[in-house]
């Protein structure tokens, strides 16, 4: 249950998250200018630090996914923990790795 | 899953698509799904592995300005657009509010969702506003 009850709350989290990249980035349509400006400000360390939260949150939502997408093709229902250790392992390897490229930029 | 609220299932266990089930929305955000992990991959290796350093007006540019990366972010925009959407709209769904309430809530989100497509393709063809072929 808090595997789905997860799923859905990284869902919600990444669509608001899409929204607002939406209107960040089209800052652009106005110049150069306030997009470099625009740039700027999400290089603070906070705001990096946000950006690992917001890796966390895709990468949990893709390996959970994933575990739904091979049960739906009835692949791995009876290893279920299994596969979703599995996948989730390797999310946290690759949270892991971007942590690792970013530290540069929160510290 | 709560995705598949609506499959109904043959007696063979397999989903089937009767009308009114819900199955080409189940189907499709699986689909758009695999597509998301691809693009986005692709986004993000393009965007941020080849060319690290802070992000400025120019380097964008450089990248939209190509037909393949350019063609690479519109899709990633419209998959994730449908992806999210309809995902909002299996969390709202089940709530149950009723058939009537139901239509028109996906009424919205497709309106939504258009106008977010279009709307972010004009955002990305800013970057590419000096390129002839706009």
């Amino acid at each position: 249950m808090w595997v789905w009850l997860l799923h859905r709350a990284s869902g919600l989290v990444l669509a608001f998250y899409g929204v607002v990249h939406l209107f960040v980035i089209s800052t652009a349509m106005y110049s150069g200018a306030s997009f470099n400006d625009v740039m700027d400000f999400f290089h603070e360390p906070v705001l990096v630090a946000l950006e690992l939260v917001l890796i966390a949150a895709v990468l949990f939502h893709t390996a959970n996914g994933g575990r739904i997408l091979l049960m739906d093709m009835g692949l791995g229902i009876r290893g279920q923990k299994r596969v979703f250790w599995g996948l989730l392992s390797a999310g946290i390897v690759l949270l892991a790795f971007m942590t690792w490229g970013l530290w540069g930029e929160i510290f | 899953m709560a995705t598949a609220i609506d499959a109904k299932l043959t007696s063979a266990g397999r989903a089937e698509a009767k009308p009114g089930t819900g199955f080409v929305a189940w189907t499709l955000q699986r689909v758009t799904a695999v597509l998301a992990f691809v693009f986005l991959g692709a986004h993000l290796w393009l965007t941020h592995f080849d060319d690290k350093g802070t992000i400025t007006m120019q380097k964008v540019v450089d990248k939209v300005e190509r037909p393949f990366f350019f063609f690479v972010d519109f899709m990633l925009l419209a998959v994730l657009v449908y992806h999210g959407l309809n995902g909002v709209r299996a969390v709202i769904l089940d709530f149950g509010l009723g058939e009537r309430k139901q239509k028109a809530i996906t009424a919205v989100l497709w309106v939504i969702g258009l106008a977010g497509v279009v709307y972010g393709t004009f955002a990305l063809a800013a970057f590419a506003r000096d390129k002839s072929f706009f």
